[in-house]
């Protein structure tokens, strides 16, 4: 097999947007560290395999809604990197020219919102799937958020909400077994999130989100049964973030135990799509290859970015921002 | 909606008009369900934060969502998907997404429902960038406002009185009233009378017993609070050279300690004014559950026109003195 013909594989795409997102959350996270930005970075690296799992899967109209981890999903649907990283550092060219920051939103690759308050996106993820059905097309929603999330009681009234309209939402909790620096088992009776889909009469499945096939391959599910007027899914995918919930001017110190860390370091789903890829004849140098490919095309983004201009202060209040009456 | 049944009349013929349009409601008139359809007329469990976030994730992909939270104490539930979310999204999408929503809600009627839901909060909404606020203080206008709101490209908070329903006769005139602008609703000569909301039924009854002593009051409407036209009520002030502003809540509320404000930082208003902003307004406490607790909590007709003769009083010395 030519690399070429590699690269035209599913899975081969899933990993070189898995490889897009690691590199880009590292190189921001090292970014934040010198100061070349401000806030605050809420960290992917980890979670590849659900975003690229779950986008993989999606049609080229459905719509996604994250929250404050949303670069791994902006880049998984394809967004602009040059833009993504723009935006970041507070430059005009950026997806929201500034003014969104960490909470993106790419029209052009159908991330319409991003939720900076825990839960806020998944009744907005309901109203989305919501219009579909009013305006007759047949638009999935996939709406992303952690396993804090349930702490929020708007999610279990959209949960209910998309239940009886039996909207067309796959909602994706991406469990990764902290809230904060709380860890989830401390303040939920059960670690099993499944069961808020059950109280709801949805369809539920725990996956490994390490394995971005079994993402896919869920995801494929909700969205056949959610298209056919079946109504929404919940995906928990099981999971771990590989530094830590949030970085500001520093990297914060260590909370989790070593033991823990390690171990899920050991299962990185990075390192496993590569492996998979290995066994099914893949060559290491196409890999290889595909590695240098996507460390160019980040560096090329993060120059891109930043050489353009910073959204310029005299534009804070101009009427491409403040709608008029 | 929201026992305003001169609302249900304006809300449902833009249901008709525009297929686009849907209302949100835990119990809607199950005749628009009929006539309308269940996917666009929606009957809601008691989730006033979801129903609010679904309003907004359906105006962001073409509808024209109202959601109606019947009173105004459980818009609260509501704040972080009104506040944090649909006022947001214009401006952090650089313009992408418009938010073209309606949350409206009603105050106190007369009916004295106590301390949980008697509630005027309208100003800590005014102070969020994003927000149209708008608090009509007539039928005729909340009829106008509420289709202009519905219209609107952008999320509309919408308070309305049951008070105002039996003020006066609905007007067959159903267009729309442009937002953001005040109504002169009496011209007058010697002191201007700001009146939010339904505190405009304390004022225009405080006009005629002031006509009978010779004062004569320009009446304003602000109508919509945030954007505010402040340029009406300077107009007005700089002729009359004397303010009363009144509201039903409690006067160090932002909604009229800005318009004063915005009145006194303004030099060419400032210079004219021969007395300082007068203030008639509800006891900074919650509502009480008595009716004679209520009524000393609330403004009344009477202090009205108490503070209009008092200025008044303190002008005509002025004038004498300064012509």
């Amino acid at each position: 097999m030519t690399a070429d013909r590699d690269l035209s594989d599913n899975l081969a795409d899933r990993f070189r947007q898995m490889l897009l997102i690691r590199r880009l959350d590292d190189a921001l996270l090292r970014l934040r560290t010198a100061g070349e930005f401000i806030g605050a970075v809420h960290p992917y690296g980890g979670h590849e395999a659900i975003a690229a799992g779950v986008c993989g899967a999606l049609g080229e109209a459905d719509v996604i809604i994250s929250y404050y981890r949303g670069m791994g999903h902006a880049v998984a649907r394809g967004a602009d990197l040059g833009r993504v990283v723009a935006e970041r550092l507070g430059r005009e060219t950026g997806y929201c020219r500034g003014r969104a920051g960490e909470f993106l939103i790419c029209r052009d690759a159908g991330l319409i919102f991003t939720a900076g308050v825990i839960g806020s996106g998944v009744p907005i993820a309901v109203g989305a799937a919501l219009a579909t059905r009013v305006l007759g097309g047949d638009e999935a929603v996939a709406v992303f958020f952690g396993d804090g999330a349930f702490g929020a009681g708007v999610v279990h009234e959209s949960m209910n909400l998309a239940s009886i309209w039996k909207l067309p939402v796959v909602f994706v909790c991406e469990n990764n077994g902290y809230q904060d620096h709380t860890r989830t088992d401390q303040v939920y009776p059960s670690v099993d999130l499944v069961r808020y889909a059950t109280a709801n009469l949805i369809p539920g499945v725990a996956v490994d989100g390490n394995d971005v096939e079994a993402v896919s391959l869920a995801t494929t599910e909700a969205l056949s049964r959610a298209r056919s007027g079946g109504g929404p899914a919940l995906i928990e995918a099981k999971t771990y973030l590989r530094h830590f919930h949030l970085q500001f001017d520093d990297p914060p110190p260590r909370y989790r135990p070593a033991g823990e860390e390690a171990s899920w370091l050991a299962r990185d789903p990075l390192e496993r799509t590569r492996r998979t890829l290995l066994a099914r004849g893949w060559t290491e140098a196409s890999l290889v290859a595909v590695e240098q490919s996507v460390a160019a095309e980040v560096d090329s983004a993060i120059t891109w970015a930043s050489s353009s201009p910073c959204a310029n202060p005299d534009d804070a209040a101009d009427s491409q921002v403040v709608l008029p009456l | 909606m929201n026992d305003l049944s001169d609302l249900d009349e304006i809300v449902f013929a833009e249901l008709v008009h525009d297929e686009r349009a849907i209302y949100l409601h835990t119990h809607p008139p199950q005749d628009w369900i009929d006539s309308i359809g269940s996917e666009r007329v929606l009957t809601c469990p008691i989730s006033e934060a979801a129903m609010v976030g679904v309003g907004i994730g359906a105006a962001m992909r073409g509808l024209r969502p109202l959601v109606d939270l019947n009173r105004a104490s459980f818009m609260l539930y509501a704040m972080d998907q009104i506040c944090n979310q649909a006022a947001k999204i214009h401006y952090l999408s650089a313009g992408e997404f418009a938010v073209p929503l309606t949350i409206a809600c009603a105050m106190r009627g007369d009916y004295h429902v106590d301390v949980a839901r008697e509630h005027a909060p309208y100003a800590m909404f005014a102070n969020v960038p994003g927000l149209t606020v708008v608090v009509p203080g007539s039928i005729m206008d909340a009829r106008r406002l509420l289709l202009a709101s519905m219209r609107y490209n952008g999320p509309v908070v919408f308070f309305t009185s049951p008070l105002l329903a039996g003020e006066e006769p609905a007007a067959a005139d159903q267009a729309e009233l442009p937002l953001g602008r005040a109504r002169v609703v009496q011209a007058g000569s010697d002191v201007t009378v700001v009146a939010v909301g339904a505190a405009q039924l304390l004022a225009r009854q405080a006009l005629e017993p002031l006509l009978g002593d010779g004062i004569s009051v320009e009446l304003i409407d602000p109508l919509t609070l945030s954007p505010l036209d402040i340029g009406t009520i300077r107009e007005s002030v700089r002729k009359t050279r004397a303010v009363v502003l009144v509201d039903e809540a409690s006067g160090d509320s932002q909604v009229i300690a800005g318009m004063a404000a915005q009145l006194t930082s303004d030099p060419a208003t400032f210079a004219r004014l021969l007395a300082p902003p007068q203030f008639v307004t509800g006891l900074k406490v919650p509502m009480p559950a008595a009716l004679g607790l209520e009524r000393a909590v609330l403004p009344t007709s009477a202090k009205v026109e108490q503070a209009v003769r008092e200025v008044a009083g303190a002008v005509a010395g002025q004038r004498r003195g300064t012509s």
